[in-house]
């Protein structure tokens, strides 16, 4: 019998990689659409400025480059997880179904 | 009918368990077979009679009649196996190390940015963005293959 607490542990994993990808795509749209916040097309770019562009621009791109493998990560898990679920259920299924005709026999 | 059938020799005293008496060898000296004798007392009483039927186990002992039998030809655990599933678990801790460890290079990696590298470096620094994301998948697949194997495991190997 598949014991029901790795079952759990696979759906807590799950679940924290849904979060996890979550927050990575919001993250994600963050710092891109606020890439250029609080600076405007006339201004004289210091080189402390470009330092902090160059800083949001690489966090824009790192996060969007994680969301499709996090989404990947979390389908995986997923569906493990449903793997698992599905036996357990038919096993669970078949010990009823024994008990069931052991009693009809008595 | 007054002629009663002469007694097998086989059930003779000498055949007897517990018999002491002296053993007749030659056709000469058995009994013959017409010869009636009576029941002869064996000296020391009726010998110790050996125990054939066990006696039957306490009741604590027997099994419930509803009780599933055992399987005692189960399988040891194999210790290679658990290397394995160990071994597993931690290769995926450690890809999933690696990718926070190579996402935080790259969150830094600046210099590609600012024109400081050579078009070698610019290489490395495009793989390197590239390897979280496949990184954390395979920490994942390790993690869960560990987790699937743990689960399907029979109990008595865990």
């Amino acid at each position: 019998m598949i014991r029901r607490r790795y079952l759990a542990s696979l759906g807590g994993l799950t679940g924290a990689l849904a979060l996890f990808a979550a927050v990575i795509a919001l993250s994600a749209v963050a710092t891109t659409t606020q890439m250029y916040d609080g600076f405007s097309g006339s201004d004289t770019l210091t080189q402390s400025d470009v330092n902090q562009l160059v800083g949001r621009q690489l966090w824009a791109e790192a996060l969007t480059r994680l969301v499709g493998p996090a989404i990947l990560a979390t389908a995986i898990a997923g569906v493990a997880t449903l793997v698992l679920l599905v036996l357990r259920s038919r096993q669970v299924s078949t010990v009823v179904r024994a008990t069931r005709s052991r009693e009809r026999e008595r | 009918m007054g002629d009663k059938p002469a007694i097998d020799p086989h059930y003779a005293a000498q055949f007897q368990r517990g018999y002491d008496g002296p053993v007749l060898t030659s056709p000469a000296s058995a009994p013959a077979h017409s010869t009636r004798t009576d029941p002869v007392r064996i000296p020391g009483g009726p010998p110790a009679s050996a125990v054939r039927v066990p006696d039957p186990p306490p009741l604590v002992l027997r099994p419930a009649a509803d009780e599933e039998p055992v399987d005692v030809d189960e399988p040891e655990p194999d210790r290679s196996n658990r290397i394995v599933e160990w071994t597993l678990l931690a290769l995926g801790a450690g890809l999933l190390l690696a990718a926070a460890w190579v996402f935080q290079l790259v969150v830094t990696d600046t210099a590609m940015y600012l024109g400081q590298t050579t078009s070698e470096e610019a290489a490395l620094s495009m793989v390197r963005s590239t390897l979280p994301g496949p990184l954390l998948v395979a920490g994942i697949v390790a993690i869960s293959t560990w987790l699937v194997l743990h689960a399907l495991r029979p109990r008595s190997m865990r």
